[in-house]
């Protein structure tokens, strides 16, 4: 599908993470602890886990929007330790829409937001979307909810993805959208984190795997 | 930041009138003192800059709760944060929305309102103008419970608690302001020190509010 598309053109620098014995607790009951992993440029973390065990909690630490004790998650680009917030998009499970804007409202206002000029529209209809540019954002379904926060992710362009079960809610076309996008964007030295109940049907060269709870 | 407040006023103005929410309050609030007052013009110019006050500070209350949630509950915040724009550009935006959305409207009415009291000329100019130079106040204030309770689901009886002892100087000299100011004109005392009040909880208040607003953001 579509190999000669504007979004996958740039080549990223490396950027690693490093996990040291992160752990999280919720009220009082322990998520997961000691887990350690090293995540590099143009590999694929799949996070997996039953419901409830911590995997949005360890996007949103990676992501850098929970506080957390020093050298527990460490980003480092080629030069040394980086903050995460210039260089990640995080797709959350719910995406962020506001009911009242349409479609392309909503994605002109966060591409401006992240880039600071208006986005192209295009990228609208690569995710499958140009029929709803004019559809208020609280009429989309969840699938179309899905695809638009995968076009804000084209349009911000940055290295580090960190994705919260990017599949929910997509029919089998939307499904291989995800699929082809996610290993153009590893095979450009992007890096992907993804947390997901689905097997892994991003077949990337380099997937590696993390269960979380009881093993 | 222009793109957050055309943004927040374009869904204000496609929300159905939630917005005139506060004014409606305001008015009627105002409509129904007028009444219980059994309508002696007298007490009633006694007692109108008070009670316009009041009606200020209750209409204010009454949208607290939606300066900053809805931008917590769907997780706009994080996006915010993740975009490298920072929470004091988020908050001043969010501020300045609900002052031009919420209190704004309620200092434009206020002449109208005031010919149910019989209010003449000078005394208008002077609640008006004492509204006005409250009004970063009030704004902070209202701000500040917003952000500390934008985390939860409830707490409208919380934001309450938590601005009534704040808002207690700035009613005190915003009364005193607007009483003062037919006789001493625009260099009253009290207008001073309402000024200061403002300027005071801005400095004080808007820091505040970003350190609210970080630490519900990284609980939530």
């Amino acid at each position: 599908m579509n190999q000669e598309t504007p979004y996958f053109q740039t080549q990223f620098a490396q950027y690693r993470v490093q996990i040291r014995n992160a752990e999280a607790r919720f009220d009082g009951r322990v998520l997961f602890t000691d887990l350690t992993a090293d995540v590099s440029s143009g590999e694929l973390l799949w996070i997996v886990g039953e419901n409830g065990i911590g995997k949005t909690t360890l996007l949103k630490m990676l992501a850098g929007l929970i506080r957390l004790p020093p050298k527990c998650i460490g980003w480092y680009d080629g030069s040394g330790a980086i903050r995460p917030e210039s260089s990640l998009s995080y797709q959350t499970h719910n995406g962020y829409t506001k009911a009242g804007l349409t479609l392309a409202e909503d994605f002109e206002f966060w591409g401006r937001m992240v880039t600071g000029s208006c986005p192209p529209l295009s990228a609208l209809s690569y995710v499958g979307l140009a029929t709803a540019l004019s559809t208020k954002t609280q009429h989309l379904s969840a699938g179309q909810k899905r695809r638009l926060s995968l076009a804000r992710l084209l349009v911000a362009n940055r290295p580090i993805w960190v994705m919260d079960e990017p599949m929910a809610g997509l029919d089998a076309d939307g499904r291989s959208l995800v699929t082809d996008i996610v290993r153009q964007h590893l095979a450009r030295g992007g890096m992907a984190v993804i947390a997901s109940h689905n097997p892994a049907d991003i077949a990337a060269e380099r997937v590696m795997r993390l269960t979380l709870g009881r093993q | 930041m222009r793109a957050i407040i055309a943004r927040d006023i374009k869904l204000a103005m496609r929300s159905g009138g939630h917005w005139a929410l506060s004014l409606i309050f305001f008015a009627l609030f105002l409509a129904l003192c007028g009444i219980a007052m059994g309508g002696q013009m007298t007490r009633l110019s006694e007692l109108s800059l008070p009670l316009t006050w009041l009606a200020f500070i209750f209409a204010a209350l009454l949208s607290v709760s939606q300066i900053f949630r809805g931008e917590m509950e769907d997780g706009s915040l994080a996006q915010f944060k993740l975009a490298g724009i920072g929470m004091g550009t988020v908050s001043a935006a969010k501020l300045i929305n609900y002052a031009l959305l919420t209190l704004l409207p309620l200092v434009v009415m206020t002449p109208l309102l005031s010919q149910l009291f019989g209010l003449n000329g000078p005394q208008i100019a002077g609640l008006i103008i004492s509204l006005l130079i409250g009004l970063p106040a009030v704004a902070i204030y209202m701000g500040l419970s917003g952000a500390l309770l934008c985390g939860q689901k409830t707490g409208g009886f919380l934001a309450i608690l938590i601005s009534a002892p704040l808002m207690i100087p700035t009613l005190i000299f915003g009364v005193a302001a607007a009483k003062a100011f037919p006789d001493s004109g625009i260099m009253a005392a009290e207008l001073r020190i309402l000024f200061g009040l403002s300027l005071v909880s801005v400095a004080l208040g808007f820091p505040a509010i970003i350190a609210a607003l970080s630490a519900n953001l990284e609980t939530s």
